[in-house]
């Protein structure tokens, strides 16, 4: 049961986008996120799911696994649309009881629809085009103008990558553990909540005993082999900008302006919402 | 020449008590000198808790001896300014194979260490590789480490400090949780590391069939050094192993067994061919 | 309480492209009182077929019955089956997890809705037929030496009162000394306690010097099963699906091939010893 749980979910293929350096994948993200919060129009929108479209049909990721990302979400995004459209003030189009549909509510309920859409898939592609590796890497260096106001940069993607590998070994263990209290007679299964948070002791406890036993080991290893912070560290494969990033880098400038130009035009019928 | 030396190495581990009172103190290792020479295949027996993984840590100078001095390739391991040499000169094996291995890919891991030395990118690729042959894991390069079986995460793991191109590498019981078949093949691989690329092992283990084509022996008990010698002087002393929580390999056994009933062999036979060599020779006296 | 098990399959990951037969059709019945070894390397279905045996994984098709009575049938008590059908897992330190040791013995008997008088009597027992003294009963489990961690471990087993006890690599990490130890107090089960054992392993040294009936698992299926002596007779197939038989075995082999007259079947050092006296006259 929990190894199905899959993180990190990178998607095996070779692609454009997959060969991409993992800075301009972790910049284009964050660019394509901030743009949707820019548009006033649909137009806006239009361009961004081209965009992404374009993008995805580069990856060679079949579109299903983009969906799969939206199953998390699917609430928060209902709630979204529900509250937007019938609490936005406006003229109403369809009223019953008390509730009111308006024109800016519908607007408004799917321009957010869109925005959370596009967001999640924009950064699930991300993730699934680059190696967890690679994203650490990039982060790395991507983010290293951060060292300047003390940031722990290279000890934090460290981190983020010990937890990467640990993750997969520490479901395993939770899984054996489990059963090993089972075969002791215990139940994870039935109770109220009360009794089920209790019967999680015996399984907690020695999870985290292993833990630290794992992370003590680690840290012992990681000292043997010299491992003493990122200051004098050389890097086996270091990030080296090619040409098809400084491509992807203008590719994404432009879409950048000209989205958030069309998307902030001023035309009536396309409009999102007034009250923005 | 030396390379790895201990003089009169004490180690103590403070117990405490519920409040963080020292409650008392256990010495690990208690007044161990032993010399070990340059290119040579040493092991080091002792059951659970004699004091044996707390030493070999020594080397590596993951601890510092209470008492007594440690040199490694002539550096004393107490001196500060040592401590990253004295690591990329003597590397570490520890036993449990799921936690040394950092990288997420093979080749990334052996890559390690280099990198934290500070190699040139192209000489760290060109190690990892050298490395992952020597240990017979080249093909598993790009694989997951969670994908292999114990044996296979072991040698990865030796590659690992091969590529720091150390003079002597410490094997913390790599085998003790591997199934026969891992075993064979991780300490085929250390004697590959001692005869092919000439590097001084020091296999620490529990398992005697390990030791049987080690240069020297040393064995551990409450922290000393209780016996010392060739594998067929130590293995001659059936009765005193067992003294020390040890058994020797059922072919030894076999023929301490049948020397007690009164059939004339030699000491220490470690080998089933050595063995029935023995009998046979008995055999052709007899007519 | 026998166990029949019959035509019993598992597949992993079945609704996958990457489904995987760990179980082959395994048939077998086990005997009241019998011990039996089980072996075969890693990744040859033993472990994945002990833990269908108190239920915990269920089979793909086939079936087990405990007492004559399915253990798949609609309503079967499977906590009760888990009582009567002990399972220690490899280095089952690891799930010590209350304050103290006596604590820990008493989980299983307390999740079978035992009263306090009893638990602490099973407890006590248990504790007991390890060899753990009473002055460690209020010792934190976390502080023991690995040797009595896993004592204590079985005893938690044990102190379910199970009728079959399966132990999977229980001298796993041990020193020759502890692995001695173990395999006495499991034999003492056995004789003593009159329980069914069943000794998941990779050392046919051991296993020779202790077992009755030996099962031999390859890629999920049982390929030999009978007493130490049938099945080290094809020490040659055996070497071949990665398993050796006891060294003494090798070496009778060998002086038979050097003209001596000895016993090809002895799997243990004292009847390598007594054959080849024999042989030598």
């Amino acid at each position: 049961m929990l190894r199905d749980i899959t993180l990190g979910q990178y998607y095996q293929t070779d692609s454009v986008i997959h060969r991409l350096d993992p800075r301009v994948k972790l910049a284009g993200t964050l660019v394509y996120v901030i743009t949707l919060f820019f548009y006033k129009n649909f137009v806006g929108y239009a361009l961004a799911i081209l965009f992404l479209a374009l993008v995805i049909r580069l990856s060679k990721v079949p579109f299903k696994f983009m969906v799969r990302g939206m199953k998390s979400i699917l609430f928060l995004l209902m709630i979204t649309v529900l509250f937007n459209l019938f609490l936005t003030p406006g003229t109403p189009v369809v009223s019953f009881w008390k509730l009111h549909i308006t024109q800016e509510g519908t607007a408004l309920a799917v321009s957010m629809a869109l925005r959370l859409t596009l967001l999640v898939i924009g950064s699930s592609l991300m993730t699934l085009t680059t190696t967890p590796n690679n994203l650490t890497d990039g982060m790395e260096k991507g983010m290293g103008f951060l060292r300047i106001f003390k940031v722990p940069v290279h000890d934090v993607a460290m981190m983020m990558s010990i937890a990467l590998r640990f993750i997969p070994i520490l479901l395993e263990e939770t899984d054996k553990i489990m059963k090993a209290q089972m075969a002791r007679g215990a139940d994870f299964e039935s109770g109220n909540l009360i009794k089920r948070a209790k019967a999680l002791v015996p399984l907690l406890v020695p999870l985290f005993v292993s833990a630290f036993r794992r992370a003590n080991d680690l840290a012992m290893a990681m000292e043997a082999r010299c491992y003493r912070g990122g200051d004098g560290r050389t890097k086996m494969k270091p990030l080296k900008y090619k040409g098809r990033d400084f491509t992807a880098y203008a590719i994404l400038l432009f879409f950048m302006v000209f989205s958030i130009w069309a998307g902030r035009l001023r035309l009536p019928m396309l409009m999102v919402g007034i009250v923005q | 020449m030396s390379i790895v030396k201990t003089e009169n190495v004490v180690y103590e581990y403070q117990r405490l008590d519920e409040e963080g009172n020292v409650e008392g103190v256990t010495t690990a290792v208690d007044h161990v000198s032993l010399d070990v020479k340059e290119g040579s295949f040493i092991a080091i027996l002792g059951h659970n808790g004699s004091g044996k993984s707390t030493l070999a840590k020594h080397i590596n100078a993951i601890l510092s001896p209470k008492e007594g001095s440690v040199w490694v390739d002539g550096l004393d391991t107490a001196q500060e300014e040592n401590l990253w040499e004295v690591r990329s000169r003597a590397g570490m094996v520890f036993q449990n194979p799921d936690n040394q291995i950092i990288g997420q890919v093979v080749e990334e891991d052996v890559g390690f260490g280099p990198e934290n030395m500070g190699v040139p990118t192209k000489e760290i690729w060109e190690r990892v590789e050298e490395s992952l042959r020597a240990v017979g894991m080249y093909e598993y390069r790009k694989h997951s480490p969670n994908k292999l079986s114990g044996g296979q995460k072991q040698r990865v793991s030796i590659a690992g400090v091969l590529a720091m191109h150390p003079k002597v590498i410490v094997l913390d019981e790599p085998t003790a949780m591997l199934d026969p078949t891992g075993r064979k093949e991780v300490i085929r691989a250390a004697r590959g590391l001692n005869q092919v690329e000439g590097v001084t092992v020091i296999l620490i283990t529990h398992y005697m069939e390990e030791i049987v084509h080690a240069d020297q022996v040393f064995v551990m008990d409450h922290g000393k050094i209780a016996m010392q010698g060739t594998p067929r002087e130590i293995f001659s002393q059936v009765e005193r192993l067992k003294e020390l929580r040890l058994a020797v390999p059922q072919v030894t056994l076999l023929a301490h067994e049948l020397k007690q009933s009164g059939i004339p062999l030699p000491d220490g036979i470690l080998t089933r061919k050595e063995l029935v060599e023995a009998l046979v020779a008995y055999k052709n006296s007899q007519k | 309480m026998p166990i029949q098990i019959e035509h019993l399959t598992h597949i992993y990951g079945d609704d996958t492209t990457l489904a995987v037969k760990a179980l082959d059709d395994i048939n077998l019945t086990i005997s009241d009182g019998e011990f039996i070894g089980l072996i075969g390397h890693t990744g040859s279905g033993k472990s994945t077929l002990v833990q269908h045996l108190n239920g915990l994984l269920k089979a793909s098709s086939g079936s087990i019955l405990f007492d004559g009575q399915n253990i798949y049938d609609k309503g079967y008590d499977l906590k009760a089956l888990r009582s009567q059908v002990g399972l220690v897992f490899q280095y089952p330190e690891h799930q010590l997890f209350e304050i103290d040791v006596f604590s820990d013995v008493c989980f299983g008997p307390k999740n079978l809705g035992l009263s306090e008088e009893e638990v602490k009597e099973r407890a006590t027992k248990a504790l007991e037929s390890v060899g753990i003294p009473k002055e460690l009963y209020n010792q934190s489990p976390f502080d023991l030496s690995g040797g009595q961690k896993r004592r204590v471990a079985i005893a938690g087993v044990l102190a379910m009162d199970p009728k079959v006890l399966i132990l999977d690599e229980p001298t796993a990490g041990l020193d020759p000394q502890g692995r001695e130890e173990i395999l006495d107090l499991i034999k003492g089960l056995q004789t003593k306690s009159h329980m069914t054992i069943l000794l998941v392993s990779h050392s046919m040294e051991d296993v020779a010097e202790y077992v009755d009936r030996i099962l031999v698992m390859n890629h999920g299926r049982v390929v030999y099963d009978g007493t130490p002596k049938e099945v080290f007779a094809h020490y040659k197939e055996l070497e071949d699906i990665g398993l050796a038989c006891p060294q003494v075995t090798y070496v009778c082999h060998d002086l038979h091939d050097a003209g001596f007259d000895v016993d090809l079947t002895a799997t243990t050092v004292d009847e390598a010893k007594e054959s080849i006296l024999r042989a030598l006259g």
